[in-house]
C-alpha cells in the first residue's frame, strides 16, 4: 500500500521536498493545477494517517482571531517512499529508452 | 474579530455532527483556518469568494462523510438483516400479493434498507447523543397521531401522507426503545421512565396493544437483563411498563389478519425465517461484554420476539409477511441499531480489541 503513491499524494511529496514546511493552499497554489482545494487536506489527512507526512499548529496566535493554521512536512518515511517511488519511475524510462 | 465571525464557525458546528474527530482535526480545520486567511490577507475576499469556500468545506464534508460511513459499512455485520429481508420477500410469495402491493412492498422494503444503512453505519456516539431527541420527536409524533390519526375500528393507529397510510407505533418504536434502553443503563431511571410511560400512554390512546406489549417487555428485559437496577426499583419500572402494556391490550380491537394459506411447505419457510429476525440482537447481547451493546441486544431482541410471538397468538398480523411496509422499515431500522452497537462494542476501548472502534473514531 505505502509504495503505490498516488499523483496527488506524490504531488504532494514532491513540493514539500523542496519546501521543508507548507500551508494546504500553499500546495496548492505551488502545484500548478495538480492539487485542487477540494481535495488536498482529504489527501493530507490520508498522508498523515499512513505516516507519509506530519503537521503542527502555527505557533503565533493569529492576530485577527481564527483558527491557526496547519503546517505540513515530510516524515523520513515519507521521504524514503517518494525517493523510492522516483526511483522506480527513473528506471522504468531508462528500460524503456 | 472573534472566531464567530469568521467564515467557517457554522460549518464547523456542521461538521461535529457529521463527522468523527479525526477527521474534523485533520481535514476541515485546516481548511477552515487558510481559508480564514486567505480572507484575511485580502487575496480571497468578496462575496462570491465567501461562497465559494462555503461550497468547498460542504463539498469536503459529504466527501469524508461518504468515506465515513463505507469505512462503517464494510465493518458491519449485515447478515444480521438477512431474516428480515427474507421473511418480508417470503412474504410476497406466501400470501399471493397483488402486483401494486408487491410493488409497494418492495419499496418499503427498499426503503428500509437505505434507513438501516444510515442507523448501521451512524457512529454509535451519535445514535446516544440523538436518541432522546429522536424519541422525545418520535413521542409527539404517536400523541399527534393518536388525535390526528386514521381510525380502524376505533384505533387510530395511522397517518395518511400522501396516498400511504402509515402506522406510526411500528415506524418509530425503534427510536423509543433505543433511548429507553441507553437511559436505563446509564442509570437515568427517572428519565427512561418518563420516555417510556410518554410513549406507552400514547400507545393506550392509539389503542395499539401489540407495540404497547413490545415495548413493554423490552424495557423489562433490560431492567433485568443488564442488571440496571435492583430490588424494588427494578420491580417497580417492570410494573409500571407492563401495567401500561396490559391496559393498552385491553383497549386494542385486535386487527389482525389471519390468512389461510394453502402452501404448508412455504408457510413453514416463513416461520423458520420469521423466528431467525430475533435471535441475532440475541446473539450480539450474549456474546457482549459491553453493558449498553448488550441492553440494546436484549431490548431489540425482545421486542422482535415479542412481535412474532404476538402474531402467532392472533393478536396482529403476522410480522413482516402481512404487516405493512412501516413495519418492514421499523424491524429494519432496529436491526441496524444493533449492528451499529455490535460493530463498534464498548467506548473507549479503542485500542482493546477486535469489537473496538475503528481508527477513525474519538
Amino acid at each position: 500500500m505505502l509504495w503505490s503513491l498516488s499523483e496527488k499524494e506524490a504531488a504532494i511529496l514532491q513540493l514539500l521536498s523542496v519546501e521543508e514546511e507548507l500551508y494546504g493552499l500553499q500546495l496548492v497554489d505551488r502545484s500548478e493545477g495538480q492539487l485542487k482545494r477540494g481535495t488536498v487536506y482529504v489527501t493530507l489527512g490520508r498522508m498523515e494517517e499512513k505516516g507519509l507526512v506530519c503537521s503542527r499548529l502555527e505557533e503565533e496566535t493569529p492576530k485577527r482571531g481564527g483558527l491557526p493554521r496547519r503546517l505540513y512536512k515530510q516524515t523520513a518515511l515519507g521521504r524514503t517512499v517518494f525517493s523510492s517511488q522516483q526511483r522506480i519511475v527513473r528506471r522504468f524510462k531508462e528500460v524503456l529508452t | 474579530m472573534t472566531q464567530k465571525q469568521l467564515p467557517g464557525a457554522t460549518l464547523l458546528r456542521l461538521a461535529a455532527l457529521m463527522l468523527t474527530e479525526v477527521d474534523i482535526k485533520r481535514c476541515i480545520e485546516p481548511a477552515v483556518a487558510d481559508l480564514q486567511h486567505e480572507e484575511h490577507d485580502g487575496r480571497g475576499g468578496g462575496r462570491w469568494a465567501r461562497l465559494r469556500n462555503t461550497l468547498l468545506i460542504l463539498w469536503m464534508l459529504v466527501l469524508l462523510w461518504c468515506r465515513e460511513r463505507s469505512r462503517q459499512a464494510s465493518r458491519t455485520q449485515w447478515l444480521g438483516l438477512v431474516p428480515a429481508v427474507l421473511a418480508t420477500l417470503l412474504g410476497l410469495l406466501l400470501f399471493e400479493a397483488r402486483a401494486d402491493n408487491v410493488v409497494l412492498q418492495l419499496a418499503w422494503l427498499g426503503l428500509g434498507l437505505l434507513l438501516s444503512f444510515f442507523a448501521a453505519t451512524s457512529p454509535r456516539q451519535t445514535l446516544r447523543r440523538i436518541a432522546v431527541a429522536l424519541a422525545s420527536g418520535a413521542v409527539v409524533v404517536l400523541f399527534g397521531t393518536a388525535w390526528f390519526g386514521t381510525s380502524t375500528m376505533n384505533a387510530t393507529r395511522w397517518l395518511a401522507i400522501g396516498p400511504l397510510q402509515v402506522q406510526t407505533s411500528t415506524l418509530l418504536l425503534p427510536l423509543v426503545i433505543l433511548a429507553v434502553s441507553q437511559k436505563l443503563v446509564d442509570g437515568s431511571l427517572g428519565r427512561a421512565l418518563v420516555l417510556g410511560v410518554a410513549a406507552q400512554l400514547a400507545l393506550i390512546l392509539q389503542r395499539d396493544g401489540v407495540s404497547s406489549l413490545a415495548l413493554a417487555v423490552a424495557a423489562i428485559v433490560v431492567v433485568f437483563g443488564v442488571r440496571v437496577a435492583s430490588g424494588w426499583r427494578a420491580y417497580g419500572i417492570s410494573s409500571v411498563f407492563a401495567a401500561s402494556a396490559g391496559i393498552a391490550l385491553l383497549r386494542d380491537p385486535v386487527l389482525g389478519e389471519h390468512p389461510v394459506n394453502p402452501s404448508r411447505p412455504l408457510a413453514i419457510a416463513a416461520a423458520l425465517v420469521l423466528l431467525m429476525v430475533p435471535v441475532y440482537p440475541a446473539v450480539c447481547a450474549f456474546r457482549s461484554e459491553d453493558r449498553a451493546t448488550r441492553a440494546i441486544g436484549f431490548a431489540f431482541s425482545a421486542a422482535l420476539a415479542t412481535l412474532v410471538t404476538a402474531s402467532a397468538l392472533g393478536l396482529s398480523s403476522p410480522l413482516l409477511l402481512t404487516y405493512g411496509g412501516s413495519t418492514v422499515v421499523g424491524c429494519l431500522i432496529s436491526l441496524a441499531f444493533v449492528l451499529a452497537f455490535e460493530r463498534q462494542g464498548p467506548i473507549g476501548a479503542k485500542n482493546s480489541g477486535a469489537t473496538a472502534e475503528g481508527s477513525s473514531e474519538v
